[in-house]
């Protein structure tokens, strides 16, 4: 079962996107907060997916990313920024940190499951 | 333009609002503006005065002019948590003191209201953090039992398994009837036997009948062979008496052994008239009623299984039914499920607004020093525009035309 980590610091986000993906079968963990999911992937958590919010406090999504894509064993792992931001040099610096793609809210579920079936085709 | 620069405007622009708001004033009353009274002319005066003022720090405070190219924006300084009561100079006329402090009044009443649509600005995130929250866990809560159902539908097998156990009902109904028709072809091999036996009685009987015959024959011949002797013994006289007895003797032993062989003859057609009847009445007539019974259980259990099978099939329309309900159910919920993210966006849309609250409350703050300063005739400085603040704050939902809401680096 492929895993599946959200970071959001809203509990409405992560309500909501645990509920289609796990629904879809796949192992979901959960941060409200950057730093407590590099806490989570600094202790040896290695999902599969990381799903990420952009605007979440101190550390955005954006930090995240690049600090997860130093962590051993991620330097691959797709990451997906969802946010209600769609500005492009928001975008660019989220590429160049690492991201996989950047999803706006909302996002509908059938097209949440699209994506992330799209990075993770080997399920 | 300087801040002296612009206070030396600014007083000049008030100077002459009050003198010509004065001499319009004194040109009304010379030509014979009916006014009504003194009183009124000094509160017209006063109010012409006042607009001169407010016209003069609107001027003062009005939005500065874009930040060149190259310029960066004054840091903010911290906003005054209480407006404190500004020590005018003397050398301020003092109805400037009083206008100033008077709209500083006006600026302090802001600093609560803003303060208030931040708090509910906040309240309203909780509140609808939390219905959300509690909207999710309930629709996951009623998605759950659905696949609970789904799962158990499908996993469970309990269609098959009722499906295996109606079978095994059909197969003790099958055995059931196949034991009745063993039973009902046992029966007639009982009749058939019976049949047979009787005709062995027959047989028997007739051969009886025949060993009958010959007796009575042997009777009659011995009836002749009596008469006979008679006569010869007559024929001998004296000498034959004897034999004439014996003779006698012999023709009444042929004649009880021939009334012998005909009660015997009857006895046995009696018998035989017996047992005939019992054939028909005690195993026909029995036999036809028990397979009478026999085919109406048989009926019975056919009927019983047609309705089985009537029962199968509508349990398996059932499931059927309760299995597409539930996936049409299960889809609606997984979009509301989905469409929940709005709370997140609302969420963000009021704390974005409660952050230009935040920017107003601490530009009112600039303002009232800067009144304050005025009031006491030091130097104010420029304030950069509240736009110019609120647009660096961050944005809550910003797509544009053209965005894309999916893309994949």
């Amino acid at each position: 079962m492929k895993r599946i980590l959200i970071i959001d610091d809203s509990a409405t986000i992560l309500l909501s996107m645990e509920g289609v993906l796990a629904k879809a079968g796949y192992a979901i963990d959960k941060a409200s907060s950057g730093e407590q999911a590099l806490t989570m992937l600094n202790d040896g958590l290695r999902p599969d997916l990381i799903i990420t919010d952009l605007y979440m406090g101190a550390m955005t999504g954006t930090d995240l990313i690049r600090l997860a894509r130093q962590v051993t064993g991620l330097r691959f792992t797709p990451m997906l920024m969802v946010t209600t931001e769609s500005q492009q040099d928001k975008r660019i610096d989220a590429k160049t940190a690492g991201a996989t793609g950047w999803l706006v809210k909302p996002v509908a579920p059938a097209a949440l499951l699209q994506v992330v079936r799209q990075v993770l085709p080997e399920r | 333009m300087t801040s002296a620069r612009t206070a030396a405007l600014d007083w000049r622009s008030c100077a002459g609002a009050c003198v010509v708001a004065l001499i319009a004033v004194l040109a009304a009353w010379l030509g014979g503006v009916p006014l009504v009274s003194s009183t009124a002319a000094l509160i017209l005066v006063a109010t012409m005065i006042a607009t001169g003022l407010t016209i003069a720090i609107l001027r003062h405070f009005e939005p500065a002019r874009p930040p060149q190219p190259g310029t960066v924006a004054k840091p903010l300084p911290s906003a005054p948590s209480l407006i404190e009561t500004p020590n005018y100079s003397s050398e301020v006329p003092s109805q400037t003191r009083d206008g100033l402090a008077m709209l500083g009044r006006q600026i302090d009443s802001y600093r609560p209201l803003f303060n208030k649509v931040k708090v509910e600005a906040t309240a309203i995130n909780e509140e609808t953090e939390t219905a959300a929250t509690g909207i999710i866990l309930r629709l996951q809560s009623v998605d759950h039992a659905i696949s609970d159902l789904l799962e158990f539908l499908a996993s469970s097998n309990s269609n098959d398994k009722v499906i295996a156990l109606i079978e095994r009902t059909e197969a003790h109904l099958d055995s059931n009837r196949r034991l009745i028709n063993d039973f009902v072809i046992r029966r007639g091999n009982d009749i058939e036997e019976s049949r047979v036996r009787f005709q062995d009685i027959e047989e028997v009987t007739a051969r009886l009948a025949k060993t009958i015959g010959t007796i009575r024959t042997i009777a009659r011949q011995t009836n002749m062979l009596a008469l006979n002797a008679t006569i010869e013994s007559a024929r001998a006289g004296d000498a034959g008496k004897g034999f004439a007895v014996v003779a006698g003797e012999v023709k009444l032993l042929a004649r009880q052994s021939d009334k012998a062989a005909v009660e015997i003859s009857r006895g046995l057609d009696s018998l035989c008239q017996a047992i005939a009847a019992s054939v028909d009445l005690l195993i026909e007539k029995r036999i036809e009623r028990e397979r009478s019974e026999l085919d109406t259980i048989s009926d019975a259990i056919g009927e019983l299984t047609e309705n089985i099978e009537r029962l199968v099939s509508h349990q398996r329309d059932v499931l059927e039914k309760v299995h597409g309900e539930s996936e049409r159910i299960a889809q609606p919920i997984l979009q509301l499920i989905g469409s929940i993210q709005f709370q997140d966006i609302t969420r963000q849309r009021l704390e974005s607004l409660a952050g230009e609250f935040d920017q107003a409350t601490i530009h009112l703050g600039l303002i009232e020093d800067s009144m304050s300063d005025l009031s006491k005739g030091n130097h104010v400085p420029e304030l950069t525009n509240l736009i110019t603040l609120t647009a660096t704050s961050r944005s809550p939902v910003s797509r544009q035309p053209g965005d894309l809401a999916i893309e994949l680096f």
